[in-house]
Protein backbone atom coordinates (compact mmCIF):
# COMPACT_ATOMS: atom_id res chain seq x y z
CA UNK A 1 0.00 0.00 0.00
CA UNK A 2 1.36 3.42 -0.95
CA UNK A 3 1.13 6.04 1.69
CA UNK A 4 1.44 9.64 0.64
CA UNK A 5 2.06 12.25 3.25
CA UNK A 6 1.56 15.89 2.32
CA UNK A 7 3.47 18.33 4.47
CA UNK A 8 2.31 21.88 4.02
CA UNK A 9 2.60 24.98 6.13
CA UNK A 10 -0.66 26.32 7.40
CA UNK A 11 -1.62 29.37 5.40
CA UNK A 12 -2.07 31.41 8.56
CA UNK A 13 1.54 30.88 9.60
CA UNK A 14 3.04 33.81 7.74
CA UNK A 15 6.58 34.93 8.24
CA UNK A 16 7.55 38.44 9.17
CA UNK A 17 9.94 39.18 6.34
CA UNK A 18 9.13 41.88 3.81
CA UNK A 19 7.94 39.49 1.14
CA UNK A 20 5.46 37.80 3.43
CA UNK A 21 4.32 41.12 4.76
CA UNK A 22 3.70 42.56 1.30
CA UNK A 23 1.63 39.54 0.39
CA UNK A 24 -0.36 39.94 3.54
CA UNK A 25 -4.09 40.08 3.17
CA UNK A 26 -4.24 42.53 6.02
CA UNK A 27 -4.54 46.03 4.64
CA UNK A 28 -3.19 47.40 7.89
CA UNK A 29 0.06 45.45 7.62
CA UNK A 30 0.66 46.51 4.01
CA UNK A 31 -0.07 50.14 4.82
CA UNK A 32 2.31 50.11 7.76
CA UNK A 33 5.01 48.43 5.73
CA UNK A 34 4.68 51.01 2.97
CA UNK A 35 4.96 53.78 5.55
CA UNK A 36 8.22 52.30 6.76
CA UNK A 37 9.51 52.00 3.22
CA UNK A 38 8.56 55.58 2.31
CA UNK A 39 11.68 57.26 3.79
CA UNK A 40 13.95 55.25 1.48
CA UNK A 41 12.03 55.61 -1.76
CA UNK A 42 14.46 55.22 -4.62
CA UNK A 43 16.77 52.97 -2.71
CA UNK A 44 17.75 49.63 -4.15
CA UNK A 45 17.79 48.23 -0.66
CA UNK A 46 15.04 48.19 1.89
CA UNK A 47 14.87 49.81 5.23
CA UNK A 48 13.92 46.66 7.08
CA UNK A 49 17.15 44.78 6.55
CA UNK A 50 19.73 47.31 5.48
CA UNK A 51 19.15 50.54 7.31
CA UNK A 52 21.34 52.05 10.02
CA UNK A 53 19.12 51.00 12.92
CA UNK A 54 18.81 47.40 11.71
CA UNK A 55 22.54 47.01 11.14
CA UNK A 56 23.42 48.34 14.58
CA UNK A 57 20.65 46.39 16.28
CA UNK A 58 21.70 43.12 14.67
CA UNK A 59 25.39 43.76 15.42
CA UNK A 60 24.80 44.67 19.06
CA UNK A 61 22.61 41.64 19.63
CA UNK A 62 24.90 39.13 17.90
CA UNK A 63 28.50 40.33 18.44
CA UNK A 64 28.46 40.62 22.26
CA UNK A 65 29.80 44.13 22.78
CA UNK A 66 30.92 45.41 26.18
CA UNK A 67 28.74 48.03 27.87
CA UNK A 68 31.33 50.70 26.95
CA UNK A 69 31.24 49.58 23.32
CA UNK A 70 27.43 49.73 23.31
CA UNK A 71 27.49 53.31 24.59
CA UNK A 72 29.90 54.41 21.85
CA UNK A 73 28.01 52.41 19.21
CA UNK A 74 24.75 54.14 20.19
CA UNK A 75 26.36 57.56 19.74
CA UNK A 76 27.75 56.59 16.34
CA UNK A 77 24.36 55.15 15.34
CA UNK A 78 22.59 58.36 16.27
CA UNK A 79 24.72 60.38 13.87
CA UNK A 80 24.65 57.79 11.10
CA UNK A 81 20.88 57.92 11.42
CA UNK A 82 20.92 61.69 11.01
CA UNK A 83 22.88 61.27 7.78
CA UNK A 84 20.52 58.55 6.62
CA UNK A 85 17.63 60.97 6.94
CA UNK A 86 19.43 63.59 4.89
CA UNK A 87 21.02 61.78 1.99
CA UNK A 88 20.35 58.92 -0.37
CA UNK A 89 20.49 55.72 1.70
CA UNK A 90 22.28 54.04 -1.18
CA UNK A 91 25.37 55.98 -0.18
CA UNK A 92 25.15 54.67 3.35
CA UNK A 93 26.72 51.35 2.54
CA UNK A 94 28.76 50.12 5.49
CA UNK A 95 29.37 46.92 7.44
CA UNK A 96 29.87 46.11 11.09
CA UNK A 97 32.09 43.24 12.18
CA UNK A 98 34.32 42.18 15.03
CA UNK A 99 38.10 41.99 14.76
CA UNK A 100 40.19 39.16 16.17
CA UNK A 101 40.87 41.36 19.22
CA UNK A 102 37.13 41.85 19.87
CA UNK A 103 37.07 45.43 18.66
CA UNK A 104 33.96 46.55 16.82
CA UNK A 105 34.83 47.57 13.30
CA UNK A 106 32.42 49.72 11.30
CA UNK A 107 33.87 49.93 7.81
CA UNK A 108 33.14 51.20 4.38
CA UNK A 109 34.91 50.89 1.05
CA UNK A 110 34.86 53.62 -1.57
CA UNK A 111 36.67 54.02 -4.87
CA UNK A 112 39.41 55.87 -3.00
CA UNK A 113 40.04 53.64 0.00
CA UNK A 114 38.79 52.08 3.21
CA UNK A 115 37.23 53.92 6.16
CA UNK A 116 37.26 52.22 9.55
CA UNK A 117 35.73 53.19 12.87
CA UNK A 118 37.26 50.91 15.48
CA UNK A 119 35.51 50.76 18.85
CA UNK A 120 37.62 49.22 21.62
CA UNK A 121 36.41 47.28 24.66
CA UNK A 122 36.63 50.43 26.81
CA UNK A 123 34.54 52.49 24.39
CA UNK A 124 37.50 54.42 22.96
CA UNK A 125 37.38 54.86 19.21
CA UNK A 126 39.75 55.37 16.32
CA UNK A 127 38.91 56.65 12.89
CA UNK A 128 41.09 55.62 10.01
CA UNK A 129 40.94 56.27 6.31
CA UNK A 130 43.51 54.43 4.20
CA UNK A 131 43.64 55.56 0.59
CA UNK A 132 44.47 53.12 -2.19
CA UNK A 133 47.88 53.75 -3.72
CA UNK A 134 46.38 55.02 -6.99
CA UNK A 135 44.12 57.48 -5.17
CA UNK A 136 45.15 61.05 -4.44
CA UNK A 137 42.99 61.20 -1.32
CA UNK A 138 44.65 62.00 2.01
CA UNK A 139 45.02 59.33 4.68
CA UNK A 140 43.60 60.01 8.12
CA UNK A 141 44.07 58.49 11.54
CA UNK A 142 42.67 59.83 14.81
CA UNK A 143 42.28 58.16 18.20
CA UNK A 144 39.69 59.28 20.75
CA UNK A 145 39.47 58.19 24.39
CA UNK A 146 35.95 57.38 25.51
CA UNK A 147 34.08 60.65 25.90
CA UNK A 148 36.78 62.47 23.94
CA UNK A 149 34.77 63.02 20.80
CA UNK A 150 33.21 66.43 20.72
CA UNK A 151 31.78 66.24 17.23
CA UNK A 152 30.22 62.91 16.27
CA UNK A 153 28.50 64.61 13.36
CA UNK A 154 31.83 65.55 11.74
CA UNK A 155 33.10 62.03 12.41
CA UNK A 156 30.05 60.48 10.74
CA UNK A 157 30.21 62.80 7.73
CA UNK A 158 33.91 62.10 7.24
CA UNK A 159 33.26 58.37 7.46
CA UNK A 160 30.84 58.59 4.55
CA UNK A 161 32.51 61.39 2.63
CA UNK A 162 35.93 59.81 2.07
CA UNK B 1 68.77 20.23 11.90
CA UNK B 2 68.36 20.19 8.09
CA UNK B 3 64.92 20.55 6.53
CA UNK B 4 63.23 17.16 6.20
CA UNK B 5 60.11 18.22 4.33
CA UNK B 6 60.42 16.57 0.90
CA UNK B 7 58.14 19.07 -0.86
CA UNK B 8 60.17 22.17 0.06
CA UNK B 9 62.54 23.12 -2.80
CA UNK B 10 66.24 22.95 -1.85
CA UNK B 11 66.73 26.61 -2.79
CA UNK B 12 64.57 27.51 0.23
CA UNK B 13 66.57 25.40 2.72
CA UNK B 14 68.67 27.50 5.09
CA UNK B 15 71.70 25.12 4.85
CA UNK B 16 73.83 27.15 7.24
CA UNK B 17 73.20 30.49 5.55
CA UNK B 18 73.02 33.48 7.90
CA UNK B 19 70.24 36.05 8.20
CA UNK B 20 70.83 39.15 6.12
CA UNK B 21 70.46 41.97 8.62
CA UNK B 22 69.28 44.58 6.18
CA UNK B 23 66.60 45.01 3.56
CA UNK B 24 66.55 46.76 0.21
CA UNK B 25 64.36 49.48 -1.23
CA UNK B 26 62.54 47.79 -4.10
CA UNK B 27 62.60 44.41 -2.39
CA UNK B 28 59.24 42.67 -1.93
CA UNK B 29 57.69 41.00 1.09
CA UNK B 30 55.11 38.28 0.47
CA UNK B 31 52.42 37.51 3.04
CA UNK B 32 49.89 34.72 2.78
CA UNK B 33 46.32 35.55 3.67
CA UNK B 34 42.72 34.87 2.77
CA UNK B 35 41.66 36.82 -0.33
CA UNK B 36 38.85 38.40 1.72
CA UNK B 37 41.37 39.70 4.29
CA UNK B 38 42.88 41.98 1.67
CA UNK B 39 39.57 43.83 1.33
CA UNK B 40 39.74 45.11 4.89
CA UNK B 41 42.91 43.86 6.61
CA UNK B 42 41.91 45.57 9.87
CA UNK B 43 39.57 42.71 10.76
CA UNK B 44 42.23 40.00 10.82
CA UNK B 45 45.44 41.76 11.82
CA UNK B 46 47.24 40.02 14.64
CA UNK B 47 50.04 41.91 16.35
CA UNK B 48 51.80 38.72 17.34
CA UNK B 49 52.31 36.58 14.27
CA UNK B 50 53.22 38.79 11.33
CA UNK B 51 55.34 36.51 9.21
CA UNK B 52 56.32 37.29 5.64
CA UNK B 53 58.81 35.99 3.07
CA UNK B 54 61.44 38.34 1.69
CA UNK B 55 62.20 38.31 -2.02
CA UNK B 56 65.77 39.56 -1.97
CA UNK B 57 66.77 42.07 -4.60
CA UNK B 58 70.02 41.49 -6.45
CA UNK B 59 70.04 37.82 -5.44
CA UNK B 60 66.58 36.27 -5.39
CA UNK B 61 65.79 34.66 -2.06
CA UNK B 62 62.23 33.52 -2.77
CA UNK B 63 59.39 33.65 -5.26
CA UNK B 64 55.91 34.89 -4.26
CA UNK B 65 54.35 31.41 -4.34
CA UNK B 66 57.01 30.06 -1.94
CA UNK B 67 55.10 31.69 0.91
CA UNK B 68 52.33 29.14 0.36
CA UNK B 69 54.51 26.15 1.34
CA UNK B 70 53.39 24.75 4.67
CA UNK B 71 56.54 24.51 6.79
CA UNK B 72 54.60 23.27 9.80
CA UNK B 73 53.00 19.93 8.84
CA UNK B 74 51.16 19.84 12.19
CA UNK B 75 48.97 22.69 10.96
CA UNK B 76 46.53 23.06 8.06
CA UNK B 77 45.80 19.32 8.12
CA UNK B 78 49.27 18.56 6.83
CA UNK B 79 48.67 20.20 3.45
CA UNK B 80 51.92 20.78 1.54
CA UNK B 81 50.80 23.88 -0.31
CA UNK B 82 48.19 26.15 1.21
CA UNK B 83 45.20 27.33 -0.76
CA UNK B 84 45.56 30.96 0.23
CA UNK B 85 46.09 34.30 -1.45
CA UNK B 86 49.32 36.35 -1.43
CA UNK B 87 49.67 40.00 -0.40
CA UNK B 88 52.62 41.80 -2.00
CA UNK B 89 54.37 44.56 -0.04
CA UNK B 90 57.03 46.57 -1.84
CA UNK B 91 59.66 48.16 0.40
CA UNK B 92 59.75 51.85 -0.52
CA UNK B 93 61.58 53.43 2.39
CA UNK B 94 64.02 52.24 5.06
CA UNK B 95 66.13 53.94 7.73
CA UNK B 96 69.85 54.77 7.48
CA UNK B 97 70.79 51.22 8.45
CA UNK B 98 68.57 49.78 5.70
CA UNK B 99 66.05 48.47 8.20
CA UNK B 100 62.43 49.12 9.03
CA UNK B 101 62.14 50.43 12.58
CA UNK B 102 59.18 52.60 13.47
CA UNK B 103 57.93 53.57 16.89
CA UNK B 104 55.10 55.53 18.42
CA UNK B 105 54.77 56.90 21.95
CA UNK B 106 51.57 57.60 23.79
CA UNK B 107 51.23 59.46 27.06
CA UNK B 108 48.16 58.92 29.17
CA UNK B 109 47.53 61.89 31.44
CA UNK B 110 47.29 61.16 35.16
CA UNK B 111 43.83 61.14 36.70
CA UNK B 112 43.11 63.97 39.18
CA UNK B 113 46.65 65.29 38.99
CA UNK B 114 48.24 61.85 39.25
CA UNK B 115 51.34 60.72 37.40
CA UNK B 116 51.05 60.43 33.64
CA UNK B 117 52.01 57.17 31.96
CA UNK B 118 54.11 56.97 28.81
CA UNK B 119 54.34 53.81 26.70
CA UNK B 120 56.00 53.04 23.42
CA UNK B 121 55.18 50.64 20.64
CA UNK B 122 57.79 49.68 18.07
CA UNK B 123 57.51 47.77 14.79
CA UNK B 124 60.68 46.10 13.51
CA UNK B 125 61.17 44.08 10.34
CA UNK B 126 63.62 41.21 10.76
CA UNK B 127 64.97 38.41 8.60
CA UNK B 128 64.33 35.28 10.72
CA UNK B 129 65.38 32.27 8.68
CA UNK B 130 63.85 28.86 9.32
CA UNK B 131 65.48 25.58 8.27
CA UNK B 132 62.81 24.96 5.62
CA UNK B 133 62.35 28.60 4.68
CA UNK B 134 65.43 30.78 4.42
CA UNK B 135 63.24 33.69 3.22
CA UNK B 136 61.20 33.79 6.43
CA UNK B 137 61.00 37.27 7.92
CA UNK B 138 58.64 38.92 10.38
CA UNK B 139 57.37 42.21 11.67
CA UNK B 140 58.12 42.07 15.39
CA UNK B 141 56.03 44.27 17.65
CA UNK B 142 57.57 45.58 20.89
CA UNK B 143 55.63 47.17 23.73
CA UNK B 144 57.98 49.08 26.04
CA UNK B 145 60.86 46.97 24.67
CA UNK B 146 59.11 43.65 25.30
CA UNK B 147 58.41 41.61 22.19
CA UNK B 148 54.73 40.71 21.88
CA UNK B 149 54.06 36.99 21.92
CA UNK B 150 50.92 34.89 22.16
CA UNK B 151 51.52 34.53 25.90
CA UNK B 152 52.09 38.18 26.84
CA UNK B 153 50.05 40.14 24.26
CA UNK B 154 46.79 40.09 26.25
CA UNK B 155 48.56 41.51 29.31
CA UNK B 156 50.57 44.19 27.51
CA UNK B 157 49.84 45.81 24.15
CA UNK B 158 46.25 44.57 23.94
CA UNK B 159 45.49 46.64 27.05
CA UNK B 160 46.81 49.86 25.57
CA UNK B 161 44.17 50.78 23.01
CA UNK B 162 45.85 53.91 21.58
CA UNK B 163 49.08 52.02 20.82
CA UNK B 164 47.33 48.85 19.67
CA UNK B 165 45.16 50.87 17.25
CA UNK B 166 48.18 52.74 15.91
CA UNK B 167 50.10 49.50 15.27
CA UNK B 168 47.15 47.89 13.52
CA UNK B 169 46.63 50.96 11.38
CA UNK B 170 50.29 50.91 10.29
CA UNK B 171 50.11 47.24 9.30
CA UNK B 172 46.73 47.71 7.58
CA UNK B 173 48.19 50.63 5.63
CA UNK B 174 51.03 48.47 4.34
CA UNK B 175 48.60 45.82 3.13
CA UNK B 176 46.09 48.24 1.56
CA UNK B 177 48.81 50.32 -0.13
CA UNK B 178 50.95 47.25 -0.91
CA UNK B 179 53.95 49.15 0.33
CA UNK B 180 56.34 49.31 3.32
CA UNK B 181 57.26 52.86 4.18
CA UNK B 182 58.55 54.62 7.29
CA UNK B 183 56.90 57.96 6.60
CA UNK B 184 53.54 58.17 4.94
CA UNK B 185 53.76 61.62 3.44
CA UNK B 186 50.07 62.35 3.44
CA UNK B 187 49.05 61.22 6.89
CA UNK B 188 46.98 64.11 8.18
CA UNK B 189 44.10 63.77 10.59
CA UNK B 190 40.91 65.18 9.13
CA UNK B 191 40.51 67.31 12.25
CA UNK B 192 43.19 69.55 10.75
CA UNK B 193 40.71 70.58 8.09
CA UNK B 194 38.08 72.76 9.64
CA UNK B 195 35.26 74.31 7.71
CA UNK B 196 37.18 77.62 7.85
CA UNK B 197 40.15 75.96 6.15
CA UNK B 198 37.85 74.60 3.46
CA UNK B 199 36.35 78.05 2.87
CA UNK B 200 39.81 79.61 2.67
CA UNK B 201 40.94 76.92 0.24
CA UNK B 202 37.86 77.49 -1.93
CA UNK B 203 38.49 81.24 -1.95
CA UNK B 204 42.12 80.74 -3.00
CA UNK B 205 41.02 78.44 -5.85
CA UNK B 206 38.31 80.91 -6.92
CA UNK B 207 40.76 83.79 -6.86
CA UNK B 208 43.35 81.85 -8.90
CA UNK B 209 40.80 80.80 -11.52
CA UNK B 210 39.46 84.35 -11.78
CA UNK B 211 42.96 85.73 -12.17
CA UNK B 212 43.71 83.24 -14.94
CA UNK B 213 40.51 84.18 -16.76
CA UNK B 214 41.34 87.88 -16.56
CA UNK B 215 44.87 87.27 -17.83
CA UNK B 216 43.51 85.14 -20.71
CA UNK B 217 41.02 87.88 -21.65
CA UNK B 218 43.73 90.55 -21.53
CA UNK B 219 46.01 88.47 -23.75
CA UNK B 220 43.19 87.98 -26.28
CA UNK B 221 42.43 91.72 -26.30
Amino acid sequence: MDITVNITSPSTNRGLNKYDLLQSESKEVVTQYEEVLEPVKGSLTTVTDNDVTSKFTVSISTLNPTQDQVETLELVKLHFKAIENQIDPNRLFFKIDKTIDDEFCIYRKSNDGISNLIINDDGSLSFSFIAYKQSDQTDSYVFYEKGGITDYELLAFNFFAL
Amino acid sequence: MPCSLHYIPKRLHARGRQNINKFYVGEYLFRRCEEADKLNPFLKISLVDLSVNRSGKRYKISKPEDVLYNTNPQSYGGAEILDLSIAFLKISELDKTDNYNKSYTHTKPGINGGTSQTNTCKILLKHKKEECNYAHSAFEIYYDNTEQTFSNYSKLLQRNNPLKSWCKNEIAKMIVKEEVRLNWTDNLPFENFTSDDSKLFSLVILFTVSLLMVVTLLVKC
